[in-house]
């Protein structure tokens, strides 16, 4: 067992005629994802990349595939019409890779998903890996080793370069989970470190943050409250000055309890074991 | 009450947030020498407050927010959104649902809180009303009318005003077009160039923003001080990788740069050959460790070892990178 995606999943690309969308289906295809189709409306009926079939609506591509989860990889104007109509079609898992949905949007969206019981991944966000078996996103599947220990992140790059280092020391991982770094995501660290604690073959987690917002500082109270497994955390930006944008939409500091010092002491004291570099993490995780 | 929402958003000034305001209703007095011929002297006013709606990040509820101003000076604007953080206890804040929008009853605590002759609550709750569909409209991450005064003639009037307006929302929403961007936004966009301690020995390079922090975070624990930090991001390398290694030559004080690539996605020998272009078409008269790992790797760092380019050193561990990177920052002579 993992979390979220496995060999089983059958996914559709929302927008896989697009230049993103075609790039990545390509890539999640060669990594082995049970791409079932796309969803490009006026192109139902023609085939995409590697001979997935093409359909008009989300509905007719689920009725044929049977798909249970999507990949949004369409325009960020049409981004949020594209997730409704997933859910709409009965879909569950929904990952957003697109950048630039307003917050207003994704506000709105917020009651619809608890309402349905929808799990959204993102907006803005790297995706979901589960190695071995499936990627849905943009997550480059070589960095990824099967294995024990569940990864959530906000960073997509800081979490490649953490987990590629893991996989050249042979410390696996069940599923890799990036959240985005969007002031508001529709999976936060806490949705994650609950699959996670709930997952048999998930035997320690590690967590990677950053400055900005209090969502480490929830994880840690889930942690203390919660958690029974091992979680071992790396926060970025130690040395960000505060008020200066660090380039992620939500890596601003903004009061005492937003900097890296702050949440790094908070998981402490949750029990979470915290490296002081990301070469550092290996060194907690062997 | 959590933390308010600090993504910097593009910022419309007094008499742009009025205009808006007014369009939505509210009565709005931009030049206060009209108010005092018009006889509407703020100083002789029944009340005074500051109004503002903000998006909290982590949170799909807006919160409204109120403040008296007298008998304390009058709050600068953006002053309620300063005290939610500085003083949270002098704001009252009522949380929004977006499915059942702000309520009468909420607007009339706020009235109550603020102590606002009970006779003009309607004319409040209306005030909030309209600012509230201001808010959703223009795409807000916060919107605030400061002051906002009960006259002696019983009228609420917004006498300034500021609305920052979310940058996702772009495609749908004409009023950017009339804002001003954040102080901080990269140029070219979609890169970031932080400034960090001017005058330093030390730039640092790198393709993401959450890499970027750990770096920083690395040379620091080796002792080091970064001075500059620029975060490329991803797409159209051949153009931001150039443009970084030229802003960092530029800047005086630098004798060691690092940069850092991972390459999740793009190619590390197409890295690899844009920096070689850069590097060998402007000799670095600094050292340059290049680390670079990710797809493709191995070819990567030969392409780089084979132009042979003085003052190029070539990394594949990032703790040695950023030691190297340190050390040349200090030993180095220009």
């Amino acid at each position: 067992m993992t979390i979220l995606v496995n060999k089983q999943t059958r996914v559709i690309v929302q927008g896989i005629t697009g230049r993103e969308g075609s790039f990545y289906t390509e890539q999640m295809i060669a990594y082995g994802t049970n791409v079932v189709g796309g969803v490009t409306p006026s192109k139902g009926g023609e085939w995409g990349v590697r001979g997935r079939p093409i359909f008009d609506s989300v509905r007719k591509a689920v009725e044929t595939t049977e798909a249970n989860a999507s990949l949004i990889a369409v325009t960020a104007p049409h981004a949020i019409d594209a997730i409704y109509e997933a859910i709409d079609a009965g879909i569950r898992l929904i990952v957003c890779i697109t950048e630039g949905v307003p917050m207003l949007d994704i506000m709105r969206l917020s009651e619809h998903l608890a309402r349905t019981g929808t799990r959204l991944i993102g907006a803005n966000c790297p995706g979901v890996l589960t190695p071995s078996e499936s990627s849905v996103g943009m997550i480059p599947g070589y960095i990824g080793r099967a294995g024990v220990v569940g990864v959530v992140s906000r960073s997509n790059t800081l979490m490649c370069e953490i987990v590629y280092d893991m996989t050249k020391h042979y410390i696996g991982q069940t599923t890799l989970v990036g959240i985005g770094g969007d002031p508001l995501v529709g999976t936060n660290y806490v949705d994650v470190l609950e699959m996670f604690e709930e997952d048999h073959d998930t035997e320690k987690v590690l967590l990677i943050g950053e400055i900005g917002g209090r969502m480490e500082l929830d994880a840690a109270e889930y942690i203390a409250s919660h958690m029974t497994k091992p979680v071992i955390a790396y926060i970025a930006g130690k040395s960000a000055p505060p008020g200066v944008r660090m380039g992620h939409p939500g890596a601003f500091i903004d009061s005492a309890e937003e900097t890296a010092t702050y949440k790094i002491e908070a998981l402490r004291a949750a029990g979470a074991r915290v490296a002081e570099t990301p070469a550092e993490v290996i060194d907690l995780l062997k | 009450m959590n933390t308010v929402e600090q993504t910097p958003g593009y910022t419309l000034n007094a008499p742009l947030a009025l205009g808006v305001f007014a369009h939505h209703g509210i009565v709005v007095v931009g030049d206060t020498s009209a108010t005092a011929e018009a006889g509407m002297d703020i100083q002789d006013s029944i009340h005074q407050c500051a109004l503002a709606i903000t998006n909290v990040r982590g949170s799909a509820a807006p919160v409204i927010a109120a403040a008296a101003i007298n008998p304390q000076p009058l709050l600068g604007v953006g002053g309620v959104r300063h005290l939610l953080r500085e003083n949270p206890r002098a704001v009252y804040t009522e949380t929004i649902t977006l499915s059942i929008g702000l309520r009468d009853y909420q607007a009339r605590h706020l009235a109550s809180a603020l102590d606002i002759p009970e006779e003009h609550w309607t004319g409040f709750i209306r005030v909030a009303q309209q600012l509230y569909e201001s808010h959703l409209s223009s795409d807000a991450l916060y919107s605030e009318i400061n002051p906002l005064v009960l006259t002696n003639t019983g009228i609420f009037t917004a006498h300034s005003g500021v609305i920052q307006i979310d940058p996702h929302a772009r495609f749908r929403q004409p009023l950017l077009t009339f804002a001003d961007p954040p102080s901080d936004v990269p140029k070219p966009p979609t890169m970031t160039h932080v400034p960090l301690h001017p005058g330093g020995a030390l730039a640092c390079i790198v393709n993401s923003a959450g890499l970027g922090m750990a770096t920083l975070d690395m040379v620091a624990h080796h002792g080091g001080t970064t001075a500059h930090f620029v975060d490329v991001g991803s797409g159209l390398l051949t153009e931001k990788i150039p443009y970084a290694y030229r802003l960092v030559a530029a800047q005086s004080g630098v004798k060691s740069v690092l940069m850092n690539y991972f390459c999740g996605v793009t190619w590390c020998t197409d890295v690899a050959h844009v920096l070689v272009t850069t590097l060998k078409a402007a000799p670095p008269h600094f050292a340059v460790v290049v680390r670079i790992v990710g797809f493709d790797e191995d070819d990567g760092r030969a392409m780089l070892a084979d132009a042979q380019i003085p003052q190029v050193y070539i990394e594949r561990n990032l703790s040695n990178a950023v030691r190297q990177a340190t050390e040349l920052a200090r030993s180095w002579q220009i």
